[in-house]
């Protein structure tokens, strides 16, 4: 199994596409910290207004971690599109390319060549995470400084002091491996259906974006959905930053997503063991 | 001779489609084993299932005395393969991608091992470009460096010689008798090209529509008592006049058509001659390669051999 992940591994990081996550991540966080570098304090006005008319508020309240908060909320979208691109392209592309004949001529089992791929795709998550995690918070950090977080949740405030916010970003990352990897194991569940990985890039792009409609859409009708729509639990890092935090409802979201992943891979497996392989 | 491959009733259906149809054959230890058919005509999907990357719907599969359903890893680990043209990792060099499927075959080797691996191939000098840069010709003899890494009894090459130019094709040709005589391998090779394939095999099998045509050793198929001559003259109706009052009356057939002993050729000639008969084709064709060009360029098939 490990030399088989190590090849799978090595694949990833030499194919060109896989750097451009990384480059996209870097542009966008980049982006947004120029942004606010520039002209943080009028943005923060802005959406402090609502809370300037009663309160008197002081301090540094744009700070890195601030900045880290929002870039996170920002990339709700184009994280899952990332990893689309690379957990997509795993099995399709190989067919495409016809290598994934090769492949299976030699002696390896379908069930271990399978896990091998998903375990460099989940390498590649975790990876992809922690260059985000780097660049969107250290960076902040470096550049803005760090203080209290100011965090506005419908009507309520919460202020979480500088000392007590950095664990919570360890544990909002932990938690988003784990939301990145359900989005990885749909892209992947689609890709044994493809002979090109265009099709299941853009099919779990759409999926997401349909799901996450579906899961902030404030319609009755769709509330009885909800909690069943991965999409709504692949918000569930922001729980880390309330105050108490609401262990039990992470935990459960968690569970979910972990259930999804479990459903995902149980059916790539299924169907790859039963396919027969003409590309 | 032992026994490495035996299929035994072999069937695979794609819904309605019948692609290979209650096939049964034997490859021995040491053969090369032509393995002919139109496109279409199932080859691609069979040499598929010999290797599990296709299921069949029913009949039976044994590489090396082993059922292949139960024992796939096994098999594999003794058997190359290259299916179609040799698609690669584009983004890898040749040493690379030959490194990449010796750990797959569980068998990692050494950069020397392995570009000796690339020399037999003819392609040391290339080992550290990547193959994105190779021509079809150099991915195919890397996809049989690919097949060789490690060092199987069973090579099973699909059309190992599509679209290379003569050079090309005479070095695939060379390649594989270089195999099967110095190093022993037994081979099963598949081509549409009669031609291609009698040149190297030691039995052969051809198929049409998923069915076994005909399959026996080389020599047996190419026997040269069985010929076919054309010919044409300047008078056919007297040349066929003659024919018919001649000892070659026995062996004429429609036309101008005879069937004997490629042998007896130049006698027909000289008695033709003899009897002030100018011939102005005389064209000897085994009668396998007579059916098979029919069977290839023709939806109208003569019937089939009585093997």
């Amino acid at each position: 199994m490990w030399p088989l992940l190590r090849i799978e591994i090595r694949k990833i990081f030499r194919k060109p596409r896989t750097y451009i996550s990384f480059v996209a991540i870097a542009a966008m966080v980049w982006l947004i910290q120029l942004g606010l570098y520039a002209d943080g304090e009028s943005y923060i006005r802005f959406g402090m207004q609502s809370l300037s008319a009663s309160f008197d508020l002081g301090g540094k309240i744009l700070n890195g971690y601030l900045v880290c908060y929002i870039i996170l909320q920002t990339f709700l979208m184009q994280v899952p599109l990332l990893i689309a691109l690379v957990a997509g392209d795993m099995i399709a592309g190989e067919a495409g390319m016809g290598t994934l004949r090769l492949l299976l001529t030699k002696p390896a089992g379908r069930g271990e060549l399978l896990g091998a791929k998903f375990g460099a795709t989940f390498v590649y998550t975790v990876t992809l995470l922690i260059w985000m995690a780097l660049l969107a918070l250290a960076g902040s950090v470096l550049l803005f400084g760090a203080g209290d977080l100011m965090i506005m949740r419908n009507q309520e405030v919460d202020l979480l002091l500088s000392g007590d916010v950095l664990w919570r970003y360890m544990f909002a990352f932990a938690f988003a491996i784990v939301a990145m990897t359900t989005v990885a194991s749909l892209a992947f569940f689609l890709s044994v259906w493809a002979r090109n990985a265009i099709g299941p890039i853009v099919a779990t792009v759409s999926i997401v974006i349909v799901l996450t409609i579906l899961s902030t859409m404030d319609i009755p009708f769709f509330d009885r959905l909800k909690p069943y729509l991965f999409t709504t639990h692949m918000i569930g890092w922001k729980g880390f930053f309330y105050n108490p935090v609401p262990w039990r409802d992470i935990g459960v979201s968690a569970a979910i997503l972990i259930g999804h992943i479990l459903v995902f891979l149980g059916a790539t497996w299924y169907v790859f063991k039963r396919k027969d392989i003409l590309s | 001779m032992a026994c490495i491959a035996q299929v035994s009733h072999l069937t695979k259906r794609f819904d309605s489609l019948t692609a290979v149809d209650d096939l049964s054959f034997s490859v021995e230890e040491g053969d090369v084993y032509g393995f002919l058919g139109q496109n279409g005509a199932g080859k691609s999907t069979t040499l598929r299932i010999l290797l599990s990357l296709v299921r069949p719907t029913s009949g039976r599969v044994e590489i090396f005395g082993l059922d292949l359903a139960r024992h796939r890893k096994d098999i594999l680990r003794r058997v190359g393969a290259v299916i179609e043209q040799p698609d690669l990792y584009p983004f890898f060099s040749g040493l690379e991608n030959l490194d990449i499927f010796a750990r797959l075959s569980g068998k990692k080797q050494p950069r020397t091992t392995l570009l000796e691996q690339l020399d037999m191939v003819g392609l040391a000098s290339r080992a550290d470009d990547k193959v994105g840069t190779y021509s079809m010709g150099m991915k195919q003899r890397l996809g049989l460096a690919v097949a060789l890494v490690s060092d199987p009894a069973l090579l099973i090459l699909d059309e190992p010689t599509n679209g290379l130019d003569p050079q090309g094709i005479a070095d695939i040709r060379n390649l594989i008798l270089h195999l099967s005589r110095e190093r022993k391998k037994t081979l099963i090779v598949s081509s549409h090209l009669l031609a291609e394939v009698q040149l190297i095999a030691t039995r052969m099998l051809i198929i049409d529509k998923g069915r076994k045509v005909v399959e026996g050793t080389a020599g047996d198929l190419l026997n040269p008592a069985d010929t076919l001559v054309f010919l044409e003259t300047e008078d056919n109706a007297a040349a066929r006049a003659f024919l018919q009052n001649s000892t070659w009356a026995s062996a004429l057939k429609q036309g101008l058509t005879l069937h004997l002993d490629r042998r007896e050729v130049p006698q027909l000639n000289a008695d033709l001659v003899a009897a002030g008969i100018r011939v102005t084709r005389l064209e000897p064709r085994h009668s396998l390669e007579d059916y098979f060009l029919r069977l290839t360029t023709s939806a109208q098939h003569v019937a089939p051999f009585a093997h």
